[in-house]
């Protein structure tokens, strides 16, 4: 458990947490720069009206979709880890058997 | 002084190692900096599709919520790909790629143009202004609903702005004039009129007048005749804007053209780009046919081809006087600036004129020809500008000066004298490429030497000596096999006999940089698999040649009591960073070429003895001149020993090109392995014979010696080859009869090479060399002539077989010394290294070793006995005689 931790932290939990800080500072620079220029500039409603509504609707949109990209990349390491830890499980085979002319990671060990 | 050497070398390795690191650190800084940008542009575009969503829904009320759907849905997908696309390696590799294109077209333009960005924002006001016009022609004076007459209300509303717009754009104007024409003509006049004329006709400086025209021009027009409805509230806006904008960039383009340098750098530019208009490319007659449209036209007598694109061996008529007059301009620049003190000015007069010749060149390279005009008069140009940078207090310009030599020298190699051709046209087989032109840039390279080593505070002799070499490689690349022994190796000999006339340290610093470069001419030949055709001259034989007589000039720089770590034997021999080319690399690269129909083993074969036969040349004149460094030769010579021995590649053996063997009474093919075996031996004796007799000392180059031998007994069982067990033994007498007759002679001290002979008597008996009676002859002289007493011996303590008769080295027991040159360089594998500690081990067999001693101890041992019981004996009948004397004198 402590290993697919450890994966997971490695391969989604990390991305998806640099995702959402990305998806915040894109959204909060946009509803600041848009606040700035309404103000400075005096367009009235319904365009600031717009903006802001459109700036809620992006930020919905980014935890959307960093939602479906971080399941699909757990889905798919999950698949993975099935699949190493079935490999593990199985008893490891005998290498002089496997390999006579000895170039085998135990040989390397030796050197 | 050790300390300050290895603190040098570990230096540099480190500043090329850090090099190394640099270009990955700098492509994933740039990566983080796209993946951002692209997550920003995304985002953006995102908002965008939003905003324009909720837009157009509250225009059409009755599909709100499907618009507002879509919006959502395009700008979702936008985001979803985006999410997707940022870690995708590819996409984000391909993106990167596009941004340092347009980056790096982005900088070369605006270093070259001081008026790159001022031309676009220009264009801008221009652009509006034109948008004004076709409004103004649209709608010139029709109906009152599109056009507002002269003396209308609406056109007295604005008729004292457009007044003011019209005097303030006529100020702009005259600004203009005044700004660019005087103070251009001010600052660059004295330089060139070439060059203000080039920046006060710069389409920024063009566009910034026509924007003020225009603008006056549309106010006259607004106050004489009217101006589009369209435009009724935004006329002061839009002057407001265009007249400010003009004003802006006029301050703009002044500020940034006054800077003399960029100026230059522009005007070069520019010439350039005239130069590459004014002079085609060659039509190419005498190679294949006119094309489709040319021979339709032809056929209709239309054939209006420029015939002056024709000629084949010269460029056309019209196009030297304009490069010439262009040129002119800027050495011009480039002599005030010498004579004002100004190196940047000269360093950018330097860069144009370099891109005035770099357009020509383009184009004259399709011509072909041994002769130019321009190239001519382009090379007094720059020999008088050199002389003229010699004498400036300034010396560094001179290198400024040297570099653009060398520039312009391997831009004229690119100017071939004879068009390809398929086939030899002479009955004498196919001529060698000649190259006259580069003739001319290597002299004036060569005289750039002498005129810039006497100066004290320059680096031009180093850099006349880099583009030499960088001149040299080009020839060797484009196949001036002839042209590079004639510039490349000449000038380079002859800069090297200027530098070794000064014995000091700077011409020692030279000279070494001239090895430098034959050596790396000589990398490069040593993998080339082309054929030499018709050249008289082979670049590898020609290097090697070089070579030699360079090393045995700079020996005598490096004679004793003059100890110095870079000496010629270090530079050739010792490697000191992972770009330093010495002659084991050489050798290797010679061994791992390429084999091609051109190139057979036996080429391959000859070229490694040339290269061993080299190294034992020069350590034989470096023992015999008593160079500090002599012994670092012997080293060389093991390592490319062991590459010998340990076997050759098997594409080098090959029987059909073996040789016969020379002996009348052996006439057996002798195969490349064996040839090789026997140059190397052949050489350890010779090299032996020399370091003996000149009682070489240091360096341990006695241990590097027995080590070469080692090699051979240690590998013989895997190679079953009696060509190397016979040379084995030859050398092994050779050293066994220099030892004895020595020491038979009394002629010097020997001592410290009888454990050698031990050792190497040991391994005759041990290794499947097995000479019995030549094991047994050896442990018989040892023990009897091997002196019971010297100076020399005294146990170091540190080694197990040293009491025993072995010989010790660095605190401890004789061993192969690591191949230090080699290992960094990858050219042992895993295995290799592995081979040679199982070598190491097996020459050093406690019971091979043990067993042969107490052979020699059969002999050794009485004698011993003997000896000592002699000395006891002598020493007794010394203490009787003095206490003899001593009771006389108390009696």
């Amino acid at each position: 458990m402590k290993r697919y931790a450890k994966l997971i932290w490695e391969h989604v939990a990390r991305y998806t947490l640099l995702d959402f800080l990305t998806a915040v500072f894109l959204t909060g620079t946009l509803y600041l720069v848009t606040k700035l220029v309404c103000t400075v500039t005096r367009v009235g409603e319904p365009y600031c009206y717009y903006a802001t509504q459109s700036i809620k609707l992006l930020g919905l949109i980014y935890i959307a979709s960093i939602l479906v990209t971080s399941c699909w990349a757990h889905i798919r390491l999950l698949g993975q880890f099935v699949q190493s830890e079935a490999k593990r499980d199985k008893p490891p085979k005998n290498e002089e058997t496997e390999s006579p002319s000895g170039a085998t990671g135990g040989s390397e060990a030796k050197c | 002084m050790l300390e300050l050497w290895f603190r040098e070398h570990l230096e540099n390795q480190a500043i090329t190692d850090v090099a190394k690191l640099l270009p990955k650190l700098e492509y994933n800084r740039r990566v983080s900096i796209t993946y951002y940008i692209f997550c920003l542009i995304t985002a953006i575009l995102a908002f965008c599709l939003l905003f324009l969503a909720h837009v157009m829904a509250a225009r059409n009320a009755d599909k709100e919520r499907f618009i507002v759907m879509v919006g959502i849905l395009c700008s979702g997908l936008l985001v979803l790909v985006s999410q997707y696309l940022k870690r995708n390696a590819t996409f984000l590799d391909a993106l990167l790629r596009g941004q340092i294109r347009t980056s790096n077209y982005l900088r070369t333009r605006t270093f070259f143009d001081p008026l790159y960005y001022q031309f676009y924002v220009i264009l801008v006001v221009l652009c509006l202004l034109l948008v004004l016009s076709l409004m103004t022609g649209l709608s010139w004076k029709g109906t009152p609903e599109i056009w507002v007459s002269a003396g209308s209300e609406e056109h007295e509303n604005n008729i004292e702005a457009i007044k003011q717009f019209m005097s303030f754009s006529l100020t702009i104007l005259g600004a203009q004039l005044a700004l660019f024409t005087f103070v251009f003509s001010y600052l660059l006049g004295r330089y060139s009129s070439q060059i203000v004329k080039s920046l006060i006709i710069h389409r920024a400086v063009l566009f910034a007048w026509a924007s003020s025209i225009g603008a006056l021009t549309l106010q006259w027009v607004y106050f004489s005749y009217g101006y589009p409805r369209a435009i009724d509230h935004l006329i002061t806006p839009i002057f407001v804007i265009v007249t400010i904008s003009c004003l802006i960039i006029t301050i703009w383009v002044c500020v940034s053209g006054i800077d003399p340098e960029r100026a230059v750098l522009y005007a070069g530019a520019r010439f350039a780009q005239t130069v590459r208009r004014r002079i085609k490319r060659s039509i190419l007659v005498l190679e294949g046919k006119p094309s489709r449209f040319w021979t339709t036209f032809r056929w209709l007598g239309l054939d209006w081809r420029d015939p002056e694109r024709m000629r084949l061996y010269e460029p056309p008529r019209n196009g030297p006087p304009v490069v010439s007059r262009y040129l002119a301009s800027l050495f011009n620049a480039a002599n005030k600036a010498i004579e004002e003190n100004q190196q940047e000015l000269l360093s950018h007069s330097l860069m144009a004129i370099l891109s005035v010749l770099q357009g020509y060149i383009e184009r004259r390279k399709t011509y072909y020809g041994s002769r130019d005009s321009v190239l001519n008069e382009a090379n007094n140009q720059m020999a008088a500008l050199l002389k003229a940078a010699c004498n400036s207090l300034n010396e560094h310009m001179a290198t400024l000066v040297v570099r653009c030599i060398g520039r312009i020298a391997a831009l004229s190699l690119q100017i071939e004298e004879q068009p390809p051709m398929k086939e030899s046209v002479s009955p004498f087989g196919p001529v060698a490429k000649r190259h006259a032109l580069s003739l001319l840039w290597a002299g004036l390279l060569e005289e750039s030497f002498e005129l810039t080593h006497p100066l004290l505070r320059t680096t031009a002799p180093y850099e006349a000596i880099e583009q030499l070499t960088v001149m040299g490689a080009l020839c060797h690349e484009k196949e001036y096999f002839d042209t590079m022994a004639t510039t490349f190796f000449s000038n380079i000999q002859k800069i090297h006999a200027i530098a070794v006339k000064h014995a000091d340290a700077y011409h020692r610093e030279l000279g070494r940089k001239c090895i430098e470069g034959a050596m790396s001419i000589l990398a490069l030949a040593s993998r080339d698999i082309r054929k030499y055709r018709g050249s008289t001259y082979r670049p590898f034989d020609q290097c090697l040649t070089a070579l030699a007589a360079m090393a045995r000039g700079q020996f005598v720089m490096d004679a004793l009591p003059d100890f110095n770590l870079n000496g010629c034997g270090s530079i050739l021999t010792s490697k000191s960073s992972d770009a330093h080319i010495i002659l084991q690399d050489i050798f290797y690269s010679t061994l791992s070429r390429p084999l091609s129909r051109d190139y057979q083993p036996r080429t391959t074969i000859n070229d490694l003895r040339k290269v061993i036969r080299l190294v034992a040349d020069l350590a034989q004149v470096a023992a015999m001149e008593r160079t500090a460094d002599n012994g670092i030769f012997i080293t060389a010579f093991y390592e490319i020993s062991y590459l010998v021995l340990r076997g050759l590649p098997k594409s080098l053996e090959n029987p059909e090109d073996s040789v016969r063997s020379d002996t009348p009474l052996f006439r057996e093919y002798m195969s490349s392995q064996d040839e090789l075996d026997t140059e190397a031996l052949k050489v350890w004796r010779d090299l032996f014979s020399v370091f003996f007799d000149n009682r070489i000392i240091g360096w341990d180059w006695e241990s590097y010696m027995c080590a070469v031998l080692g090699i051979g007994f240690a590998n013989i069982e895997g190679r079953k080859s009696d060509v190397l067990r016979n040379q084995l033994l030859e050398s092994v007498q050779h050293l066994r009869q220099r030892v004895v007759k020595t020491q038979s002679d009394q002629s010097r001290n020997i001592d410290h090479w009888w454990p050698y002979l031990q050792l190497l008597g040991a391994w005759i008996s041990g290794f499947s060399v097995k000479d019995a009676a030549l094991s047994g002859e050896i442990a018989a002289e040892v023990g009897r002539l091997k002196p019971f007493h010297s100076f020399l011996h005294g146990y170091s303590g540190h080694s197990q077989f040293e009491p025993y008769g072995y010989p010790a080295s660095h605190w401890g027991d004789f061993c192969l010394p690591k191949p230090h040159n080699l290992l960094p360089q990858g050219y042992m594998t895993r295995d290799d290294i592995q081979q040679f500690l199982k070598w190491q081990a097996s020459l050093m067999s406690s019971d091979l070793l043990l067993a042969y001693h107490k052979e020699v101890e059969k002999t050794r041992s009485p004698l011993r006995e003997e000896f000592y019981k002699r000395l006891r004996e002598s020493r007794a009948k010394c203490e009787n005689r003095e206490q003899t004397e001593e009771d006389g004198h108390s009696e």
